[in-house]
């Protein structure tokens, strides 16, 4: 279920409705033929999944405890607990959506996803399509190289999937796609940009859930469900009134599907997370992908949106993350950072350092670091450290 | 450089009759003296990036994780790492980039370095961003350069993107250094890095023998100048050579190394390269001998082609360096160059704190015990001495069950 508090609630009654009833409907639909493509990071374009007519499911769960433990059975206790978990679901089968899956595609992000994608291959029954992905790239495209190179790729992984679909992905089929995922995303985006102002009818948390909702319903039907909140949002007061509140700005390592310990903490303590940095947030909505005309190679279109959005630390270009905070800062008129850490993510806690001067020294921003995993041992230790931020914060906006 | 200093320091023993080490790992250990005098651009690399692409630029390669830990170990000044953590550095990465961290953060770096640049192969996410921190902190120079992923299907293209990468590297290097690395240049550094790799494909023979001439201890930090080439290839070649003609000398006589029991268990070593030396020693003490690891075998697993054009050879070396491949691959192509040294077990080593190979160790376990039909153990360590009762008292009773 997504949504928490009032009076976000009555907007996604409708969404949480159609959550619950999506494992069994995706079922239904693989009796008729449906083949249903599991994948972890967003780097995966999913226009090419949808337009070989198959279901993109984007297993970003997380925040259990159970299967990042089951993970162990393959990964150590100091590997990443969301890469344990990619495993450990699909390994104790208690995930309503692993066990729809057909198949799964996996970028090469970082190690510990390298990592799933080896135990993938080799313990569970199900294809595994691979993307190459550059890491070295950068905002200037000082390597082309590694835009023709991942436009090559992404060919290749056309070509596979069409195999297993049974039919080749077509220009046309891909440009549809496009247009459908571009309509979700400009839709969310609206949703995100509610809080830069005090007053908004909708949290950004909700904004958050609704965007990882996303990622498990059929996206037409997902589109639908976009339509009605707007309307509902159109014909709504103020609801939120976030004057009194701390502004905050949540970037780092992923909140998987079901993670929500450190955002409840926040929102417990009275912080008001207006804005993301998150791969599981507003990153998948923030950039169309841009083809001009019915001549345009959609394959080159799909390269440029997603080798050029924000990236992950996994990639090497730290200024564009850096930039990108602190356009959002601004934006949002965010009073502090709090940056997350999933333990034993070091790509994530490696650059926090640099994040930490750069929003202290060039933007005059504070930010907190939140080191944890899914287990509930460390809930009392941080939400000490938050109410402790907040009030730090507080004292300084006064 | 005394041997003796180290063995208090690093509580390990040598063997005393080989006349030519001490000069070897001198010549290694101490090379920021020589560094002084070359007056070369000094550039930080990680341990399995080639080094070839630097000394074709005339500058000096820099393996800044292994030479500083060795310095680090070998003097007992492991507590470099508490310095990394101290200045906000998370204690959970591997006690090898804590280690370098801490020495080039607190400036202590062994040898002082003009640039950064390391090849980016996906499979050391740690070091990436060390580099990324130590180069930003100390106003370093910083390139990274990108190895595509293995895939047999998209070796075309993902060719031209290494040669296109390399080039552009080249091109960097001479920014910062003033040298133009030209085909001549290049193709200079791929033939002594080859006459390395000879000089270890060599030592591996012997590692072959019934009677293994080299005790574990030496190999082990032998193979681990294959990370930098000591920053002299060519120097470290000729002492390569004095060295082998030593060993030879002892195979003629039919010798074994001393230590090394009559019927010794032979022991591969796979993984993580750990930083708990004395475990080698260990391994004879309870009646076996290492006959190969796997630490830098994707440095020198095959010869660079110099027939070909310089660019295209080490760029499809590079690619197919085992380190590059997918895990299953990787064994299954490293198990051409282990079972040649017919071993009767194989330890697997993670050290904790490490990602990928920890990692992926229980899939290396089963495709070994599959193909090999060998005892496999896999141990874990950390930084010297935490815990190396329990490794040890692993490795004791391996060999004593294999042995028996």
């Amino acid at each position: 279920m997504i949504g928490s508090g009032q009076p976000s609630k009555n907007i996604l009654q409708h969404l949480n409705r159609r959550l619950s009833e999506e494992p069994s409907r995706i079922s239904e639909a693989k009796q008729k033929g449906l083949k249903v493509i599991g994948y972890f990071c967003p780097y995966i374009p999913e226009e090419l999944i949808i337009a070989a007519g198959m279901l993109p499911i984007r297993l970003a769960f997380g925040g259990n405890i159970e299967p990042a433990t089951s993970g162990e059975d393959f990964l150590k206790p100091y590997n990443c607990p969301f890469a344990r978990s990619c495993l450990g679901y699909q390994l104790i089968g208690n995930n309503d959506y692993h066990h729809l899956l057909d198949a799964v595609c996996m970028a090469q992000t970082c190690e510990s996803i390298k990592l799933v994608q080896e135990y993938w291959e080799n313990h569970f029954s199900i294809p595994v399509f691979t993307l190459g992905l550059p890491h070295t790239h950068d905002a200037f495209r000082s390597r082309p190289q590694a835009l023709e190179y991942f436009k090559l790729e992404l060919e290749l992984l056309r070509k596979r999937l069409g195999h297993f679909a049974g039919r080749p992905i077509k220009n046309r089929d891909i440009r549809r796609s496009i247009s459908l995922c571009n309509q979700i995303r400009e839709k969310l985006r609206l949703l995100f940009e509610y809080p830069q102002k005090h007053s908004t009818p909708i949290e950004w948390y909700d904004s958050f859930r609704i965007t990882q909702a996303g990622f498990l319903i059929n996206r037409r039907d997902f589109l639908t469900e976009l339509r009605i909140i707007e309307r509902e949002l159109a014909g709504k007061e103020t609801v939120v009134d976030g004057d009194r509140q701390i502004r905050l700005m949540v970037i780092g390592s992923i909140i998987g599907i079901g993670d929500y310990k450190i955002l409840d903490l926040v929102k417990e303590a009275g912080g008001n997370i207006v804005a993301d940095g998150m791969c599981t947030g507003s990153l998948t909505s923030r950039k169309n992908v841009t083809i001009f005309g019915i001549m345009g190679n959609p394959i080159d279109a799909l390269a440029e949106r997603y080798l050029y959005n924000v990236p992950c630390p996994c990639m090497t270009d730290l200024d564009k993350r850096l930039n990108r905070t602190a356009q959002i800062v601004h934006a949002y008129n965010v009073d502090g950072v709090i940056y997350y850490s999933l333990r034993f993510c070091d790509t994530w806690r490696s650059e926090y350092q640099l994040m930490k001067d750069y929003l202290h020294k060039e933007i005059h921003i504070p930010s907190l670091l939140i080191e944890s995993d899914y287990s509930p041992a460390d809930i009392g230790t941080i939400r000490t450290k938050i109410e402790a931020f907040l009030e730090m914060i507080g004292g300084l906006t006064e | 450089m005394k041997l003796e200093r180290f063995t208090e320091a690093a509580q390990v023993r040598f063997d005393r009759d080989l006349k030519t080490f001490p000069a070897l790992i001198s010549f290694y250990l101490n090379a920021a003296d020589r560094v002084k005098v070359v007056g070369k651009k000094v550039v930080a690399k990680g341990p399995l990036s080639p080094v070839e692409v630097i000394y074709a630029a005339e500058a000096l390669a820099y393996d800044v994780n292994t030479h500083n830990t060795l310095q680090a170990i070998l003097n007992g000044r492991t507590d470099l790492s508490q310095h990394a953590v101290d200045t906000g550095i998370s204690p959970e990465l591997s006690p090898w980039n804590l280690v370098m961290l801490g020495a080039v953060l607190s400036g202590q770096s062994d040898i002082p370095i003009d640039l950064f640049s390391t090849a980016f192969g996906g499979f050391d996410d740690q070091l990436i961003k060390s580099f990324q921190l130590v180069a930003h902190v100390g106003a370093r120079p910083l390139r990274f350069w990108e190895v595509p992923k293995y895939d047999p299907e998209s070796e075309g293209w993902a060719l031209n993107y290494l040669k296109k990468e390399l080039e552009q590297l080249f091109e960097w290097m001479e920014v910062h250094t003033g040298r133009k690395v030209t085909e001549e240049s290049l193709q200079r550094a791929i033939h002594f890095g080859n006459l390395i790799r000879t000089d270890m494909a060599e030592l591996n023979a012997y590692l072959a023998m019934v009677k293994v001439p080299i005790t574990a201890l030496e190999y082990y930090l032998i193979q681990m100048m294959m990370g930098d080439y000591a920053q002299d290839p060519e120097g470290l070649h000729n002492l390569f050579r004095q060295f082998l003609n030593e060993i030879n000398l002892r195979v003629d006589q039919g010798k074994s190394a001393p230590g090394i029991s009559a019927s010794p268990v032979r022991v591969y070593v796979m993984g993580n390269e750990t930083q708990e030396l004395y475990l080698y020693n260990a391994i004879e003490d309870y009646g076996g001998v290492v006959v190969g690891c796997d630490f830098r075998l994707p440095l020198y697993y095959d010869l660079i082609d110099e027939k070909a054009l310089p660019l295209e050879s080490l760029a499809h070396w590079i690619w197919r360096m085992p380190s590059n491949l997918p895990s299953q691959e990787r064994v299954r192509f490293e198990l051409n160059y282990i079972k040649k040294q017919n071993p009767d077990a194989v330890i697997i080593s993670s050290v904790v704190g490490s990602r990928y190979l920890p990692g992926i160790e229980r899939l290396v376990r089963e495709l070994i015990k599959h193909e090999l039909g060998v005892p496999v153990l896999s141990i874990e360590t950390t930084l010297p001495q935490e815990n190396v009762e329990k490794v040890d008292y692993q490795i004791r009773a391996l060999l004593q069950t294999v042995g028996s």
